[in-house]
């Protein structure tokens, strides 16, 4: 039985496409005929690698993501079924002969190409591949360097392959024929470089060639979507009296970008405006789609509607696009005075409120339609009170959806890594939640968006700090996150921490000689002013100490007034400074305009 | 030196520019007022310091930066700070009325000019 070459490659290539269907061992059946075929043929293991790369090659051609990988991993597995049939037949034949050692060898060498092409088309980007590539031929082949070099567009490169002189070099070249590059060898650790070398070197550089393409291709066309998207979120989430927000953003590792998007609006009577949503879908398109959501969303929204009357205009918003995109979005309104919410649901995942008890109960009430799928429908609207302290945490399916497994699973992780850390500071909360509940990869987008209620007035805060200098950095920060949480001017803050930390200076530096003695620091916040005290048990005693002097200048500069009492028992230093108008103490931002 | 200030210095033909990052207060003053005088060799021009990467400093800052400024004209060598209006620590500055006794800067190279320029004549 005698089968000619082409006749053999179109066998092959039929049945290598259907086991990618989803041939299974059937499929790998076929790969074993035809192992044996070629070997009854009295084809080479060249031409037998040969063909099969030809075919992988084809298939890897307009392959994307995790399709191909897929490929690549089928084709390994294909011609390594293949190979062993091949092999043991030619042991069969001719244990004896030097060809088939050489074979073996060979053989050896085209398990190494399969395996080399399954990491190739896996790799992340396209200086992975070059340094992969560098790598496997160099332990392929039995060279001790190699050297990968890429060619500006449009320079010309030797387009066959150079064996001479202790060199081996092969081109890369792409499916329209262009060059893209060289792959070469030197110091071949044993005999020279061989014909044998010489046409694996070529198979490794085609298979690379093919998968460098893809990669750039990919990587252009996904470069295009990230930056859309990064230019279509917001660049930074407003600040608004009377809330805490802050937000996370991670973008899926293998895929194209995704639809996922968020949106605060403070609104004109003091309230905020709260949105997160998902656009069905990936890529550019996805990624636009977005945009226009984003911008109905705020526009719709800064009108004053309430959620249930935002969430109906934005399905007739996606409905009068007549793109054949569905979409999800929660759009809430806060009153952050009362921490009155309400919300209405168009088909995502429910929000979480973390109470300050430590509690986190996802807001109760069936979603309404996703956005898309009806033109005339009312959505439902939920109401509900925050009560200071309270976090209310919006977020996309990619944090809780888990391939094969129920969406409840997930939302129970997420309530169980909310629940019992009131207190932490929303960006860490947000890292913290996204680390737990996503693997370092995520395959789609992550957005998560967390809002606070602020306390309304800020209640004191009380320190006692050990009277050394080590103390003063401590006291900035507790100082500085107090100061903010009770909503006050950046660079008001700034000032009432320097002018307290002068006194604070002044307590260590000039109240005490033993060791183990203490300072009491007491803030207040209240009545449109913040108030500062700094007591020590002893006294300020060289008055005449220039630094002192210093520190009492800048006290008084920054502050409205600044008393010193100091009598046997101690020092009392009280800072006092009003606050611009419209700031966060007192009533959050609700009484302007 | 500690954690809560950080210094980088560059010896320039120029001059000394100590760029200093992070926080000054009472518990690393002294440790950074030894690391700039033992930079300042007497050979050099003078010295920039540069605390537009300061994100605190207190009046003992202050009170250093005088110091080593009058420590400097002892030795015929002029200092200069470089502190932009938009480095928090500038402020400190102001008030103290820091900016009368020691010229400042809004950039390095300002500064350098400064140092070099007013450099005072070789004796005769």
């Amino acid at each position: 039985m005698s089968v000619d070459l082409d006749s053999f490659r179109a066998g092959y290539a039929a049945a290598f496409r259907s086991f990618l269907k989803g041939g299974g061992e059937t499929g790998l059946e076929s790969a074993y005929e035809l192992g044996r075929e070629a070997a009854t043929g009295e084809f080479s293991l060249l031409e037998l690698a040969g063909i099969h790369h030809d075919v992988l090659a084809d298939c890897l051609a307009g392959a994307r993501g995790a399709e191909l990988e897929r490929v690549a991993r089928a084709g390994t597995e294909f011609f390594q079924e293949s190979l062993s049939t091949f092999e043991m037949m030619q042991r069969g034949f001719g244990e004896a002969q030097e060809t088939a050692r050489l074979e073996q060898r060979h053989a050896a060498q085209l398990r190494g190409l399969a395996d080399a092409a399954l990491a190739l088309n896996s790799a992340l980007s396209v200086n992975e591949m070059l340094a992969l590539l560098g790598e496997r031929a160099c332990a392929i082949i039995g060279a001790a360097r190699s050297a990968v070099s890429m060619v500006a567009e449009g320079r010309d490169r030797p387009r066959t392959p150079v064996r001479e002189g202790g060199r081996l070099i092969a081109p890369l070249i792409d499916r329209a024929g262009k060059a893209l590059g060289s792959i070469e060898l030197a110091d071949k650790r044993e005999g020279d470089f061989s014909e044998e070398d010489e046409s694996i070197l070529v198979q490794l550089a085609q298979m690379a060639s093919v998968a460098i393409e893809n990669a750039r291709l990919y990587q252009h066309e996904r470069g295009i979507a990230v930056e859309l998207q990064s230019a279509l979120l917001p660049k930074a989430l407003p600040k608004v009296p009377g809330v805490a927000a802050d937000v996370l953003y991670r973008a899926g590792g293998a895929g194209d970008v995704g639809g996922d998007w968020y949106e605060l609006v403070p609104l004109r009577d003091g309230r905020v405006g709260m949105a997160i949503g998902d656009v069905v879908g990936r890529g550019i398109e996805a990624a636009s789609m977005m945009g226009h959501l984003r911008m109905a969303l705020r526009a719709y929204a800064l009108e004053g509607g309430s959620p249930a009357l935002v969430a109906g205009r934005m399905a007739q918003f996606v409905r009068s696009l007549d793109r054949d995109q569905m979409s999800t979005c929660v759009y809430a309104v806060l009153e952050p005075s009362t921490g009155e919410l309400r919300s209405a649901n168009a088909g995502h995942p429910p929000p979480l409120v973390l109470t300050g008890d430590g509690r986190a109960a996802f807001l109760k009430g069936k979603p309404g339609l996703p956005l898309g799928v009806a033109a005339d429908y009312e959505y439902p609207e939920l109401k509900t009170t925050l009560a200071p302290g309270s976090t209310l945490l919006l977020y996309t399916d990619g944090l809780v959806e888990k391939r094969g497994e129920p969406l409840d699973a997930g939302l129970e992780r997420l309530q169980e890594v909310c629940a019992g850390a009131p207190d932490e500071p929303l960006g860490k909360l947000c890292e913290r939640v996204l680390e737990a509940l996503v693997q370092e990869a995520p395959g789609d987008d992550v957005a998560l968006l967390a809002v606070r209620v602020l306390p309304r007035v800020g209640g004191p805060l009380e320190l006692e700090l050990p009277a050394e200098p080590g103390a003063l950095a401590g006291l900035r920060r507790q100082l500085g996150v107090w100061l903010t949480q009770t909503g006050i001017h950046e660079e008001d803050a700034y000032d009432v921490v320097l002018a307290t930390c002068e006194a604070a200076a002044n307590a260590i530096e000039h109240a005490y000689g033993p060791a183990e003695a203490t300072f009491r620091v007491t803030a207040r916040a209240e009545a449109g002013e913040v108030t500062v005290e700094v007591r020590d048990r002893g006294a300020w005693r060289d008055q005449r100490d220039p630094r002192r002097g210093r520190g009492l200048t800048v006290m008084r500069e920054l502050m409205d007034d600044v008393r010193v009492n100091s009598n046997g028992g101690g020092t009392n230093v009280l800072l006092r400074r009003r606050l611009r108008e419209g700031q966060g103490i007192g009533r959050a931002g609700a009484d302007r305009d | 030196m500690d954690e809560l200030a950080r210094i980088e210095i560059d010896q320039t033909h120029r001059g000394v520019v100590a760029r200093i990052s992070g926080e000054i207060d009472i518990s690393n003053v002294g440790a950074i007022k030894r690391r700039l005088t033992d930079a300042v060799t007497s050979s050099a021009p003078g010295l920039v310091v540069d605390i537009s990467g300061t994100t605190y400093l207190d009046s003992s800052g202050v009170y250093l930066l005088f110091e080593l400024a009058r420590a400097l004209e002892g030795r015929q060598q002029r200092m200069c700070v470089v502190a932009p209006p938009t480095t928090p620590s500038t402020r400190v500055l102001l008030i103290t009325g820091f900016d009368h006794i020691v010229p400042v800067t809004n950039t390095v190279e300002e500064a350098i000019e400064k140092v070099g320029a007013e450099a005072p004549a070789a004796p005769a």
